[in-house]
């Protein structure tokens, strides 16, 4: 991964984007997901994926869900209604933030009116 | 596809508990993480035997696995700090206030000034003496140990020491004093009704962990 930093504020939304695309998910799954879209240049680390969605968790944005399997239990993670709703707001203000990146890194880029 | 034995699963477990994961809420899905990346490795081909594998994968990874652990008490914090406000301002809030304050004129019409001041200056040890026993009768010999139960214990831990520290020395002849009555009197309701929100938020956590991690067979 090249620069970790850039990314950091982007992870609950990338989250949230993933479970509004997936019925449920679990972290594994998650970092997995993750590395296989963008072809390993993002790979999430277990310190920042669990406690962003333990966050989630807490916050009420994410419902959690807990299966057996092979010999272990499974924490499965879904959007709950609010989720789903903070989910269009977060997607939105990312890209709104893209929108203004771009116009600063590429000048012939400009916003439309 | 090859999964992992129960015994590899139980390793993986101690390893973590031994490490300082104490708390299963926590170690849970940091156990099916490590065993997912194991397993993916087997998988792949990887035949140098579990022990070996889980050996170079904690070498690599194991300071940012910790991390998840360490982070959680912020995350702990945060979310029974919520319960209690929700719980507070809920209709169980309101009841206990009014509860409190039908006590206050109760005791107020059957003590005297004396014994007053009396109950005044001993109630706050004894009520917290009270309700840390029943937090340990709640959450005693259990068997597995949760993130927000124990960090509870640590609130009321604190309650403790407030009291302690706010009773050490006091001049309780001052009571007399109208100021300094009521200011005992908001105080230990203060203390009466926080301790009954964290008992009542002691229980319903209980629950939860309970059906979350201990119903699933």
């Amino acid at each position: 991964m090249k620069s970790a930093n850039l990314y950091k504020g982007s992870l609950t939304t990338i989250i949230l984007k993933l479970l509004n695309e997936h019925d449920k998910m679990y972290g594994y799954e998650i970092t997995q997901r993750v590395k296989e879209i963008t072809k390993g240049e993002l790979q999430i680390t277990e310190g920042a994926l669990y406690p962003s969605l333990h966050k989630l968790e807490a916050e009420g944005l994410l419902d959690v869900e807990f299966v057996r399997v092979n010999n272990r239990l499974r924490k499965y993670y879904k959007l709950t209604e609010l989720g789903t709703k903070e989910t269009v707001n977060k997607l939105a203000e990312l890209e709104d933030y893209i929108r203004t990146m771009r116009a600063l890194v590429n000048p012939k880029f400009r916003f439309e009116e | 596809m090859n999964s992992l034995k129960a015994e590899n699963i139980e390793f993986i477990d101690n390893y973590l508990k031994n490490s300082g994961v104490q708390f299963v809420d926590v170690r849970l899905e940091m156990i099916d993480h490590v065993a997912s990346e194991i397993e993916a490795k087997i998988n792949d081909g990887n035949k140098s035997g579990f022990y070996n594998i889980f050996k170079n994968y904690m070498i690599l990874n194991k300071s940012n696995l910790l991390k998840t652990n360490a982070k959680y008490y912020r995350i702990v914090d945060k979310k029974i700090f919520r319960h209690f406000l929700r719980k507070a301002l809920s209709l169980h809030g309101v009841f206990i206030s009014v509860i409190i304050i039908l006590s206050w004129s109760f005791l107020e019409r059957i003590l005297d000034k004396s014994q007053m001041d009396y109950f005044l200056s001993n109630a706050p040890l004894w009520i917290i003496i009270s309700f840390s026993v029943i937090y340990f009768v709640i959450v005693w010999r259990r068997k597995n140990r949760y993130s927000a139960l124990e960090r509870i214990g640590f609130y009321i831990m604190i309650l403790g020491q407030i009291v302690n520290f706010s009773l050490y020395k006091r001049d309780f002849s001052i009571l007399s004093d109208a100021n300094n009555y009521l200011f005992m009197k908001l105080s230990v309701s203060a203390l009466v009704f926080s301790l009954i929100i964290l008992t009542f938020s002691v229980l319903e956590f209980k629950k939860s962990y309970q059906l979350k991690y201990e119903t699933i067979n």
